[in-house]
């Protein structure tokens, strides 16, 4: 991989997000970026990045951020939503940002299906955070993240 | 009009089926691009039109469209990708493998329904 | 919320009766969202002085609703945005231009360029349909300068992208930039893009062959209709092509003007005498 190579940035994050979710959930609230950059979460949706660029895009958010995220594409009343539901959309959402922002990061490459699950803990081992946002959304928090496996990344890293 | 809704998120295939419906479709739905082979199978009539997710487990929607071109009794049916997956080198082998129109994830209805208009797919009269 | 129930109810009222357009309950964001814009444009005060303003006889209420059902009705970034105009260049207007005009550059306006899709969508036209060897130009141009610059930088987003664009026209004439896409070099350096009043007399400028003029005349008083449509009508080429927003007409405000039918709508032509003004020559 090269190391010209532009990788996406905050701002690039932003952007995608503005549009998945005017896009998807229009429910009339807008997403902005979040004044606070750490948030909450305990349910964390991710897909694979693999081939020229290899990591992770990660969503991470509430319970309760995630039924409102199924409510509004399920379209149904936020307490009936099912764990599947908010499985299944938690999932669409990553994927939706993830191949976005592959297209942005040096090919070929492929991505995973979508991986949901309950956790508190971010623990991405041998990775390195490329850029990184908290938007909000209907008063909750979603944190989104692009994380590199490469060595080099790592290295980089490292001497910073 | 029948169409078919390949997708493995059911959230997305809810949204889509919303759409066409309103086009006046009616809408099979299958989860991958296996079940869609049988879906489309066992429908009373060719589906006029597929819209294909790609990343899908057990066959994508690549295959899928690989798979329908070598069937001639299922020529009319128009082929269309919708993806996330949106690199420029992509979206050239999806049209070469032949799919008809490709549709970027993330998408608005009137998006969704521009493209089909271009497909003659959009009955006059809705916007 | 801004909007009242019974305020909702007379502009999606207004919408289907005019537009035969369905704005069911649920959309009162997206009707806000449109006609904000109007509340500005038209210097009212808010939502209910434009609602106001547009319940009466009149033409400046006629007016107002106009507005209203054009900002529910259009969406102001499509690709080949109502898909009529294009065919019309295609089918009537290039072949016409082709066996009329000598071998030089086709020049077309694109005079409410927006964000650039309609000079864009132009272009593109051109460049698959003309003849190898004709070469074509383009001017857009935008009151806004916002507008201005974004048609210049020709960038636009996922979503705006998936507009009407055919996807082998997108992978043709666009390349990715970081999140957007962008329209190729080759492309862009055929189109120029000013800044420019069409209420006010028009900068110099070499004479057009076509000039589209879309969804802009409704925002304007007759008189200024009038005026705006005999400077264009000076700026075309004798014969020269004007198309139109598919609401509008040059009808009762300027009968040089002839209305060609073609398909649901109409293209308009200038006439063949109306030559631009030439200097008297005397003999030395």
């Amino acid at each position: 991989m090269s190391d010209q190579a532009v990788l996406p940035t905050t701002n690039d994050l932003e952007d995608i997000a503005g549009q998945v979710w005017a896009a998807f959930l229009d429910d009339g609230h807008e997403v902005v970026p979040s004044e606070d950059q750490q948030a909450p979460f305990d349910l964390s949706a991710s897909v694979a990045i693999m081939g020229a660029f290899e990591g992770h895009v990660i969503v991470q958010c509430t319970t309760q951020a995630s039924r409102d995220v199924a409510s509004v594409l399920f379209e149904m009343p936020t307490e009936e939503v099912s764990e599947a539901e908010i499985g299944d959309a938690l999932g669409e959402l990553a994927n939706v940002l993830g191949g976005n922002l592959k297209s942005m990061l040096p090919g070929p490459s492929t991505m995973s299906l979508p991986r949901v699950a309950e956790t508190t803990h971010e623990h991405w081992p041998s990775t390195v955070e490329i850029c990184r946002t908290v938007v909000t959304w209907r008063d909750e928090q979603f944190t989104l993240l692009l994380l590199s496996s490469d060595q080099q990344h790592r290295l980089e890293r490292d001497v910073a | 009009m029948l169409g078919v809704v390949i997708d493995d998120s059911r959230a997305m295939r809810k949204i889509l089926r919303s759409f066409l419906a309103d086009l006046g479709f009616e809408v099979l739905e299958a989860g991958d691009g296996q079940e869609a082979l049988e879906v489309v199978s066992g429908a009373d009539s060719v589906p006029e039109l597929a819209l294909i997710d790609w990343n899908m487990p057990v066959m994508n929607g690549l295959e899928f469209v690989l798979e329908v071109r070598k069937r001639p009794e299922w020529r009319s049916m128009t082929l269309v990708m919708v993806t996330t997956e949106s690199e420029h080198s992509q979206i050239v082998k999806a049209l070469a493998s032949g799919a008809h129109e490709y549709v970027i994830k993330p998408f608005t209805k009137d998006g969704m329904i521009d493209k089909l208009a271009l497909l003659g797919l959009v009955p006059v009269g809705v916007l | 919320m801004e909007l009242t129930d019974q305020q909702f109810k007379y502009v999606s009222d207004l919408v289907r009766r005019e537009a035969a357009i369905v704005m069911p309950v649920g959309k009162e964001y997206l009707v806000e969202s449109r006609l904000r814009p109007l509340v500005r444009k038209g210097g009212h005060g808010s939502i209910t002085d434009l609602l106001n303003a547009a319940q009466g006889l009149g033409t400046a209420a006629n007016g107002v609703r106009k507005q209203i059902v054009e900002s529910l009705t259009i969406n102001e970034t499509s690709w080949f945005r109502d898909r009529e105009p294009f065919a019309a260049l295609i089918d009537v207007v290039l072949p016409a231009l082709l066996k009329d005009v000598p071998a030089r550059p086709i020049r077309i306006w694109s005079a409410a360029s927006s964000s650039g899709q309609e000079a864009y969508s132009i272009a593109i036209q051109l460049d698959k349909t003309l003849p190898p060897g004709r070469d074509f130009q383009i001017f857009a141009s935008d009151l806004s300068v916002e507008m201005v610059e974004r048609t210049r930088a020709g960038v636009y987003n996922q979503l705006e992208i998936n507009r009407g664009l055919p996807a082998s026209d997108m992978v043709k004439y666009f390349e990715r930039k970081g999140a957007d896409w962008q329209v190729v070099d080759r492309l862009r350096r055929k189109v120029t893009v000013q800044q420019l009043n069409l209420s006010h007399p028009l900068p110099p400028m070499q004479p057009f062959d076509v000039v589209f003029l879309r969804n802009v005349l409704i925002y304007f008083s007759p008189e200024t209709k009038r005026q705006i449509l005999t400077r264009i009508r000076k700026i075309l080429r004798p014969g020269g092509w004007l198309q139109l927003g598919a609401a509008e007409t040059t009808v009762g405000i300027d009968s040089t003007f002839e209305r060609i039918p073609v398909g649901r709508t109409a293209i308009y032509r200038a006439p063949i005498a109306s030559r631009l003004p030439v200097k008297e020559v005397t003999a030395c």
